[in-house]
């Protein structure tokens, strides 16, 4: 038998009617993971170990007892969300062997809501990178065309949706690493609020930029997965405690008024030049769509969004430096044994078990820190980023959500820009800024290029408005209409 | 950036560009350079008298309910240790090894 319920909300419906039980919905995904495992969308999947969490949703059910919003839903985990009694490995050699011994709290969270966690998603070492391609372990091939990247860095995690392995997954944005590969799969992928989603038990990169968030199949989805993992955590001090909002009212809003009342910004630099033709033309439809349901358009200015991807590059790097810094061959994971005394064994295991991208990252993070240039470089990038944050207060002071795309470009090819950080970098200058300002935005799918690949927008909210951003979207993403089924 | 920067960096991120194939190096001082060059344009953007930024939202300090717990211990932490000597991670001998650094 085959379970094709399609979303996150109608397996948790069938489950808790008892239609289908848990342990079928898993065992279905399981083996659409098996067929599609050419895709390379999992660095591990324990089949005993996902079935025996289905068990446990059946088996509460069996008791009468009240079912979470995710009950029986298989979600994809990223690889850099620690996860008791399996690998954290961060796709890097570093972590390999790594258990955790405790589990990220989102994912607690998750559990908690009866999701049934469902293998570990393949990613960009560390998190670092635009196309899956710096996994030291293999590839993530985008499943509209494998010869094409996913994104990344969450580059499982979207294609574990994307090709409907499962409906939902949990990835981790600190410069656009859910929105890109969002866009690059045509499927929907959100950024919370910085502070939203506690950050316990995620591997930290940057951590004033990044936050954990999910992708999933539609926004209705999304909203269930926000509202399972969002809120204050004691155990991390910068999670907000703030309450947080049920989207029922928004989405409720978005089919009964549409965007009546809301204004949504248009930056007059994301029509910038290297800008896809096709991508414009998505972004220019995307927003008639938002007009045409009733929103004002408002034109808004992001003047610094040329220099989006230097400040984020210093900052995230330094940060980088510092965070990883703490891998060392001794207290986790891999360590190069052939050392001769401690020095030696700290250079040789994090010099043999990073790959390049972390080590340029490193590289670029220590010397922008380093004596003589700190000022000049961390230091002027924060004053950058505050100018940054300043520009989103003034553009929310006229709009109540900004529109972008998501990706200069559709999915480009395997190979083509992995010589060429530079290059790769450019793939995420509109979904930066929402970092930089810690602000919600969330990837929309909205149409596919000539040659077939999806195209998203972005849309970005100001902090904590959520609510006002899954509108938007829920909006969008009715007006937009269906767009193509992946071929199977 | 010059080879010496290049290498003074990487040991200051205890990173030993020796144990790289050296086309590996060249590639990574080019690249490097590149990077630079462009984060460089950070200069162009006027910031006299602006703060710095570290983290995007002003935290309110939050302590949790002074209620004891039990802190996972010292097995849980060392499980995850390449090398271990019962409580202690284990290192290469400190004393008297051959380092300069």
């Amino acid at each position: 038998m085959t379970v094709e319920l399609g979303t996150a909300r109608a397996i948790q419906a069938a489950v808790a009617r008892g239609d289908v039980s848990a342990r079928e919905v898993a065992r279905d995904a399981l083996e659409r993971a098996d067929a599609r495992s050419d895709l390379g969308a999992f660095l591990h999947l324990d089949e005993d170990r996902v079935l025996a969490a289905a068990d446990r949703v059946d088996t509460a059910r069996s008791k009468g007892l009240t079912l979470g919003a995710l009950a029986g839903v298989p979600v994809a985990i990223k690889d850099n969300l620690c996860e008791r009694g399996v690998p954290t490995t961060c796709a890097s050699r570093i972590l390999q062997g790594f258990e955790s011994f405790y589990d990220a709290h989102a994912l607690t969270r998750l559990g908690a809501a009866g999701g049934v966690s469902f293998g570990r998603a393949n990613m960009d070492e560390f998190a670092m990178g635009s196309s899956g391609e710096n996994s030291s372990v293999k590839p993530t091939l985008n499943p509209w065309d494998r010869s094409r990247v996913p994104g990344g860095s969450s580059s499982g995690s979207a294609v574990a949706v994307a090709s409907g392995i499962v409906p939902l997954s949990l990835g981790s944005d600190t410069g656009g690493s859910i929105r890109q590969p969002a866009a690059f799969c045509g499927v929907v992928g959100l950024k919370p609020t910085w502070g939203r989603v506690s950050r316990r038990g995620l591997v930290a990169f940057a951590s004033s930029l990044d936050q954990i968030g999910p992708f999933a199949v539609d926004v209705k989805d999304a909203a269930l997965a926000f509202e399972a993992i969002a809120g204050h955590d004691p155990d991390d001090s910068t999670s907000s405690n703030r309450g947080v909002p049920s989207l029922d009212a928004s989405l409720a809003a978005a089919e009964q008024s549409g965007m009546k009342g809301l204004r949504v910004g248009v930056p007059e630099e994301s029509s910038a030049e290297g800008l896809d033709p096709e991508v414009a033309r998505a972004t220019e439809r995307a927003l008639a769509l938002l007009e045409a349901a009733g929103a004002q358009l408002v034109p808004v200015s992001l003047p610094l969004l040329p220099w989006a991807i230097d400040t984020y590059y210093v900052i995230a790097s330094a940060e980088a430096s510092s965070n990883l810094a703490r891998f060392d061959g001794v207290r986790y994971g891999w360590r190069c044994e052939d050392a001769k005394g401690v020095v030696d064994l700290l250079e040789r295991t994090r010099t043999l078990g990073f790959g390049p991208e972390v080590r340029r990252r490193i590289m670029l993070g220590t010397w922008v820190l380093s004596a003589g240039y700190f000022d000049a470089y961390y230091g002027q990038a924060q004053r950058v980023r505050t100018k940054f944050r300043q520009d989103f207060e003034r553009a929310f002071s006229l709009c109540d959500v900004i529109l972008t795309p998501t990706t200069p470009s559709p999915a480009f090819r395997l190979g083509e820009r992995i010589d060429d950080p530079l290059s790769m970098y450019l793939a995420d200058i509109f979904t930066i800024p929402a970092n930089l300002a810690g602000l919600p935005a969330m990837s929309v799918p909205v149409a596919h290029s000539s040659g077939g690949l999806p195209i998203g927008v972005q849309l970005v909210a100001d902090a904590f408005e959520e609510p006002r951003l899954f509108q938007a979207a829920a909006v969008l993403e009715r007006e937009r209409g269906p767009l193509p089924a992946l071929g199977r | 950036m010059d080879k010496d920067t290049l290498r003074h960096t990487a040991r200051l991120a205890r990173l030993n560009l020796d144990l790289l194939p050296e086309e590996e190096v060249e590639e990574l001082a080019s690249q490097m350079q590149r990077i630079v060059a462009h984060v460089d344009r950070l200069r162009e953007v006027d910031t006299a008298g602006v703060a710095a930024t570290s983290q995007p939202h002003a935290l309110v300090l939050s302590l949790r309910p002074d209620e004891p717990s039990r802190p996972p211990g010292p097995d849980a932490i060392l499980a995850g240790a390449p090398a271990r000597d019962e409580e202690h991670f284990l290192v290469p001998r400190v004393v008297g090894e051959d380092e300069s650094s």
